[in-house]
Formats: structure tokens, sequence, C-alpha cells
């Protein structure tokens, strides 16, 4: 009988490679949920934030909410932990240079998430 | 996601962690180191060095009070300075920085990769450059 892989261990620690059968993760404030939550499909917006920062696209995370330091090893205030959006993966989207490309995967473009994708979206606290 | 992840090609030996924990703490005297991937507390980079944890995330920060800050608030614009994150791989080393100048880049770049790479060369490993 064929194991099953531990993908909830695996995505905490974020040490496996990005595979297309896992979660994807989006963390954002109150005012970008409340954005991207208003449209039946979830648009991310591709940016590139100040002041150093990696090419110009749309992150995600498959980090889960209680990651060890989630914060910190993605780079961002908590005020941006407040909520968070959760969908299937495609496979189409690209591990970002280096070690943190085990858990950070980002697309050049604004990135649309349909209906029969989206898993889960709502304050964080409530997950 | 926050930051600009820095990549140095070729596997991360013990003395590397060595002399990477030796340059942080010739930058930042008074700095800690956590693991990233505990919930374990901070540790003086004084007593990392002698210790060189085998830990494959790192979190370094200038000051114990630079850390008390991001444990709070998370990785805010002022941490920018005080703060770097690195990634211990089979395939090199990764540092993330979160200021595009500076005396942080500025190290990183100039004095952990470029030494880094001259350690390697001392020790007659080749040199693997990104």
């Amino acid at each position: 009988m064929e194991e099953e892989p531990v993908r909830t261990a695996v995505d905490r620690k974020g040490r496996a490679p990005h595979t297309p059968s896992m979660t994807i993760r989006h963390f954002t404030n109150k005012k970008g949920w409340k954005s991207i939550r208003s449209q039946v499909d979830w648009t991310f917006r591709a940016s590139a934030p100040p002041p150093a920062h990696n090419p110009f696209g749309a992150y995600f995370t498959t980090l889960a909410h209680d990651a060890p330091k989630l914060a910190a090893r993605l780079g961002i205030p908590k005020s941006k932990l407040e909520c968070l959006f959760e969908f299937a993966d495609a496979g189409d989207l690209e591990p970002i240079q280096g070690g943190r490309g085990a858990y950070i995967v980002y697309s050049r473009a604004d990135y649309v998430v349909r209906r029969d994708r989206q898993l889960w979206e709502g304050e964080t606290r409530g997950r | 996601m926050g930051g600009e992840d820095l990549f140095l090609h070729g596997p991360v030996l013990t003395d590397d962690r060595i002399f990477i924990l030796r340059a942080l703490k010739a930058l930042w005297p008074r700095g800690v180191i956590e693991d990233a991937l505990s919930d374990e507390g901070p540790l003086p980079l004084a007593k990392a060095v002698a210790q060189a944890p085998a830990w494959e995330e790192v979190l370094a920060f200038r000051t114990s009070s630079a850390q008390k800050t991001c444990e709070k608030f998370g990785v805010v614009p002022s941490l920018g300075p005080d703060f770097l994150h690195l990634l211990f791989g089979p395939d090199g080393l990764t540092v993330v920085v979160h200021e595009a100048v500076g005396k942080t880049r500025s190290f990183v770049v100039d004095e952990l990769f470029e030494g880094l790479a001259n350690h390697r060369l001392r020790s007659n490993r080749l040199p693997l450059v990104a």
C-alpha cells in the first residue's frame, strides 16, 4: 500500500518542493481581503513592494497560518497576516529563487483564481 | 512577500556556517539569532558562534530589541537594516535582505558572499558563484 504523504507537516516547515497538489495561500490585510473577495473570481494583483524586492509579481505561499515565525519568514508585517485566501494549486506558479522557493511561489502577472479552485477565505484568526 | 532573496551557489558546510556566524557577529556584536522553524527564542551571536547550531533557517537581528520588534509586529519597514533571514540549503545559501541600499545589504553582497567564496577557495573548495 502506498504511504500517504504528510502534507501538513511538510507545508508548515516548508522544506518540501512546491508540488501541484498543494494548497496555495495568500495573506493580506483587511482592506486587501475585502477588495479581492468582492469578485466571484479572485484576482491577485502583481506588484513590487519597496524597498528591496524580488521580481514584479503576485506572491503566494504554501505555509499555513500557524507555521512558526510566519511573518518573519515571509518578510511581511503581522498586519498583513490578518486575512487569508486558500486555493488549489494549478501548477502554474513559479518558485522564487533560493531557499524560500520551497514555500514561496509567484505569478509574473495578475493572477486569477476561478471559483472551482477557491477553498477558503476569511479572517485568519477564524481558520 | 517581502525582501529580496540573494543566492550563493554551493552547499553550506559546517565551517561555512561558522564563517557566516563570525561575520554576522562582527557586523552586529550585540546581535541575536533564532531558529526560524521552531518556536524557540533567540540566542546571542556570541554563543551561537561557539555552538554553530545546525538550523536550516536562521533569523538574525542586530539587537535583541530588533528581535522583539519582529516578534511583535513582523517585518515592518523600520526593521529593514536590522534583520536578515538566512536559509542553508543543499544547493546554496540564501540571504533575504530588506533594504534596497545600505550597510546591511552591502555586508551581504560585499563581505558575506565575497568572503565565503574566498573562504571556500582557501579551504581548497571550488569557487561557486551565482
